[in-house]
C-alpha cells in the first residue's frame, strides 16, 4: 500500500469517520489501528520488527525514566543528612545505570537495522560463501532513528518517558511519516498527535489541498520524469549534465511530494509534523543546503551525533591537545574535521547499503571540511570586496554553484559504483543519441513539466505562512483548490494502464 | 566569566554581528553547527564550563543573553 494506492484513501476515509465519532482519550487509538493495519497491509512480515524497535525502546526508556526519578527522590530526602561525597555516589551509580540501558537498547535496536538492512549487502561485498536473503522493513531506517532520538532525549533527561506502550507506539508507528518521515522528536509530536483533534471543515481542506498538491507533484513531475532519466542514466554521453538536473528536479517533486502528502494527513486528523524542507535549491552553500533539504534527518544526525561526538572525553582531549600544540591554527580544527567526515559517512550509509552511498556521504562531508579549512580565505576575499556579498549577482552566483556541486556529488546517486560515475564523467564529451531522447517525452509532457516546475518555485517563494495561508484563505477557496488540484493531476498525470506509479525515491531508505 | 568576554568570542566567529541585538542566532542560521562546537569548545577550555551535548539547544544558542544565561547556570551548578 502506498500513499498513491486507492486502499489508502479507502482506509484514510474510514479512519476520518472512526477518528472523529470516538471520544477525544480515545482518537489516538484510532491512529495507532490505522497504522498498523497500512504497515501490515504494506507487507506483514514488516510488523513484527517495528514492534520489537518499539517496544525495546518503550522499555529501555521507562527503566531510564525509573532511574532518573529514584536518584532525584533520594537526593532530595537525603540532601540534608548525607554528605556531598555520598549524594555524588548515588548519582553516578544511577547515572551508569542509565547508560548500561541506553548502550543496551541502543545495540539492539542498531543490530536489528544493521542485521536487516546491511548485513546481506556486506556478505555480498565480501563474496561470503553463502548469501543472505531477507525481509528489508520499508521506512526501518526513519522509525529506528526516531525510537533512538527519544531515548537519547529521555536519557538526557530533556522529557520524562511516556508511560502508555500504546501511546508510543503509535509516535513510532504513526503511517504518514512510517515510510519516508519526516522523523519527529517526541515533544514536538506528542502535543498534538494524543490531543485528538476535533473535526474542522478548514483543516481537512487544508490538509486536502496539502496532500493533493504533494501527488501533483510526484504524479506530474517525478513519475513523467522517471521513463526519461532512467533512458538518460542507462545511456552515457554529455545529456548527463541535464540529467543531473532533471534529476535534482525529479528528486524535489518526489520527496517534497512525499512530506507533503504526509504533513497533509496528519493537518487532516490536527497532528502537526514538522516541516523537512526550507527552499533547499535556494541554499548559498551546501552547509547551508542540509540545513534546508531533508531538516529532520540532518537536525537529527547534528543534534544526537555531531554535537554528542565532539563533546565526548576523547574529542575534547584531543582538540585540547591539538590547540596547545597548534596554537589554534587549522590542525588544531582536525577533531572538527574527523567529526564531520564520520556523521558524513554515517549518514551516506544511513540513505543505504553500498558503496556509492559512503562515498556520496563522505564527499559531502570532504565539500564541508574543504570550506572549513578554505573559510579563513574566503573572509579574506570579502574583506577586500565588502560589498559583493550583498549583491544580487553574487547570490545567484553561489545559489548556482551550491546547486551545481549538490548535482554532481548525486553522481554517486544515480550511478552505484565508482566505476560507473568515472564512466558517466568521462562520457560528458561524448555524442548522443538525441532522438532516443526525444522520443521518451512528448511536446506537450515537456510543457507540463515546464508549467509544474515554475508552479512548484512559485509556491516554494511564498512568504507569511505559505501559499495557503496567502491565498487559500476561505475554507470554499480550499476545497475549490484541492479539487483543481486533483483534476489537473488526474489530466496530465502520470499514471493509468500500463504504468506502474514509481515508488518514492526516499521510502526505500 | 563575563558577558564582555563572551561577546569577545562570538565576534571573533562573525565580527560582522551584532551579537548583543541578535536574538535568532540558530533560528536565521546565523550561526552554524560548525560555530556551535567552536563556542563550546573555548568556553569549556579557555573557561572551564562543564558543557555537555546536552546543552546544545538553539534556544540556548538563540542569542548571546541566552548563551551566558545558560553559562551562568551551569558555573553556579558546579
Amino acid at each position: 500500500m502506498s500513499f498513491l494506492s486507492g486502499g489508502f484513501y479507502m482506509l484514510l476515509l474510514a479512519l476520518g469517520v472512526v477518528y472523529f465519532l470516538l471520544p477525544k482519550n480515545r482518537r489516538y487509538l484510532t491512529l495507532l489501528a490505522g497504522s498498523l493495519i497500512f504497515y501490515g497491509l504494506v507487507d506483514l512480515r514488516f510488523l513484527p520488527f517495528l514492534l520489537l524497535t518499539a517496544t525495546a525502546a518503550f522499555f529501555a526508556a521507562r527503566r531510564m525514566g525509573d532511574s532518573l526519578q529514584r536518584q532525584k527522590a533520594f537526593v532530595t530526602e537525603n540532601r540534608a543528612r548525607l554528605p556531598k561525597p555520598a549524594l555524588e555516589a548515588y548519582r553516578q551509580s544511577q547515572s551508569r545505570r542509565r547508560q548500561r540501558v541506553f548502550v543496551l537498547c541502543l545495540l539492539f535496536n542498531l543490530g536489528l537495522l544493521g542485521a536487516l538492512k546491511y548485513l546481506p549487502w556486506a556478505m555480498d561485498a565480501l563474496s561470503a560463501p553463502w548469501q543472505i536473503h531477507w525481509v528489508l522493513p520499508l521506512g526501518i531506517s526513519f522509525y529506528t532513528f526516531q525510537s533512538l532520538g527519544y531515548l537519547m532525549d529521555v536519557k538526557r533527561g530533556k522529557y520524562p518517558p511516556e508511560e502508555n506502550y500504546l501511546r508510543f507506539l503509535l509516535f513510532v508507528s504513526f503511517f504518514p511519516q512510517l515510510i519516508q518521515g519526516p522523523i519527529s522528536r517526541y515533544d514536538m509530536l506528542s502535543t498534538t498527535l494524543y490531543a485528538g483533534a476535533d473535526f474542522d471543515l478548514n483543516r481537512l481542506g487544508r490538509g486536502l489541498v496539502r496532500m493533493a498538491w504533494g501527488a501533483m507533484k510526484k504524479l506530474l513531475v517525478a513519475d513523467r520524469l522517471f521513463p526519461l532519466l532512467t533512458l538518460i542514466f542507462d545511456t552515457e554521453g554529455y545529456l548527463v549534465v541535464p540529467g543531473m538536473v532533471l534529476y535534482a528536479l525529479r528528486l524535489y517533486a518526489d520527496f517534497t511530494g512525499g512530506i507533503d502528502m504526509a504533513l497533509g494527513v496528519g493537518e487532516i486528523f490536527g497532528v502537526t509534523l514538522p516541516e523537512n524542507f526550507d527552499r533547499p535549491y535556494f541554499s548559498r552553500s551546501i552547509e547551508e543546503y542540509w540545513t534546508r533539504w531533508h531538516i529532520s534527518m540532518g537536525s537529527w544526525f547534528r543534534d544526537y551525533v555531531f554535537y554528542p561526538l565532539n563533546m565526548s572525553r576523547p574529542f575534547l582531549r584531543w582538540t585540547k591537545k591539538l590547540r596547545a600544540r597548534f596554537c589554534g591554527g587549522q590542525m588544531s580544527r582536525l577533531p572538527l574535521y574527523v567529526s564531520t567526515l564520520i556523521v558524513w559517512l554515517l549518514t551516506g550509509i544511513w540513505h543505504g547499503a553500498g558503496w556509492n552511498f559512503a562515498l556520496w556521504g563522505l564527499c559531502n562531508g570532504a565539500v564541508m571540511v574543504l570550506s572549513l579549512v578554505c573559510r579563513p580565505c574566503f573572509e579574506g576575499f570579502h574583506k577586500r570586496h565588502p560589498t559583493l556579498k550583498g549583491t544580487k549577482g553574487y547570490a545567484a552566483f553561489e545559489i548556482l554553484r551550491t546547486f551545481g556541486l549538490m548535482c554532481l556529488l548525486r553522481l554517486w546517486d544515480c550511478y552505484t559504483t565508482p566505476r560507473l560515475v568515472g564512466r558517466a564523467l568521462l562520457s560528458l564529451l561524448q555524442s548522443w543519441d538525441v532522438a532516443a531522447l526525444a522520443a521518451a517525452l512528448v511536446p506537450g509532457e515537456w510543457a507540463v513539466l515546464a508549467l509544474m516546475t515554475g508552479a512548484m518555485v512559485f509556491v516554494s517563494i511564498q512568504k507569511g505562512g505559505g501559499f495557503r495561508t496567502r491565498y487559500l484563505t476561505t475554507t470554499c477557496k480550499l476545497y475549490l483548490a484541492a479539487a483543481l488540484l486533483l483534476v489537473l493531476t488526474l489530466l496530465f498525470g502520470a499514471y493509468g494502464q500500463g504504468y506502474a506509479a514509481a515508488d518514492f525515491i526516499y521510502g526505500r531508505f | 566569566m563575563t558577558f564582555e568576554q563572551l561577546l569577545g568570542i562570538l565576534s571573533d566567529l562573525h565580527p560582522e554581528v551584532d551579537f548583543e541585538r541578535e536574538q535568532h542566532l540558530i533560528d536565521e542560521r546565523i550561526l552554524t553547527s560548525f560555530d556551535v562546537v567552536a563556542i563550546a569548545a573555548e568556553l569549556m577550555e579557555g573557561y572551564g564550563v562543564e558543557l555537555t551535548a546536552a546543552d546544545i539547544l538553539p534556544e540556548n544558542f538563540n542569542s548571546a543573553r541566552a548563551l551566558f544565561a545558560l553559562i551562568e547556570r551551569l558555573e553556579q551548578g558546579a
